[in-house]
């Protein structure tokens, strides 16, 4: 519940922060301006990812057992298919809304259930923003 | 304490989405043409595309 609470308000903040493209852009650099707004929450993500595989967790001492928060396994989903969908991108900019929002299901579906957990809110976040594109 | 992580993975979420989108502001907030805009687009992809890389290498697949 807190946690789909501080999600809410996650979308909510970065939704209202959300620029809208310049002015002096043609249709065409607009198009441009919301592939890289869709970058930049693709990047995001991955960034978050590897935070959360930067923060270990430890076991009650006097156990020594450590463990990253976001598995490597989880964290090489999020950045083989943001990498991907990244490299999709520069080809196709104008195709930035079917490539990041299958990107988004794509590690939705290919985490495991501890990285469903931990990476789902900020994804649900992540189409939230894209939406608002 | 699970719930004092995730404001903490929160607060690092949201710290690195409003760096990005102040990047956005500074490269938009002038009158920015459609090129150096594509230009923008493209470095910004190659630097998502870095830190990637840089993770995978550092992580080989076991």
């Amino acid at each position: 519940m807190k946690k789909s609470i501080l999600v809410f308000v996650f979308a909510f903040v970065v939704s209202g922060c959300a620029a809208h493209a310049p002015g002096s852009l043609s249709p065409a650099g607009t198009k441009i301006w919301q592939a890289d707004q869709a970058a930049a929450t693709l990047g995001t993500v991955q960034h978050l990812a590897i935070a959360l595989n930067m923060v270990q967790r430890c076991a009650t001492p006097p156990s020594t057992n450590c463990a990253p928060v976001l598995s490597d396994a989880n964290t090489r989903v999020v950045v083989t298919v943001v990498g991907s969908a990244l490299r999709t991108l520069q080809q196709v900019p104008d195709g930035w809304k079917v490539t990041t929002s299958t990107a988004l299901t794509q590690i939705g579906m290919q985490l495991d259930a501890a990285g469903k957990g931990q990476v789902t809110p900020y994804l649900q976040a992540a189409q939230t923003i894209l939406n608002s594109l | 304490m699970y719930a004092a992580l995730i404001t903490q993975l929160f607060a690092v979420f949201l710290e690195a989405y409003r760096k990005i989108q102040a990047d956005h502001q500074a490269a938009t907030g002038a009158q920015i043409t459609d090129e150096e805009m594509l230009a923008k687009f493209k470095a910004d992809i190659n630097k998502y595309i870095a830190e990637g890389d840089a993770w995978l290498a550092a992580h080989p697949k076991p």
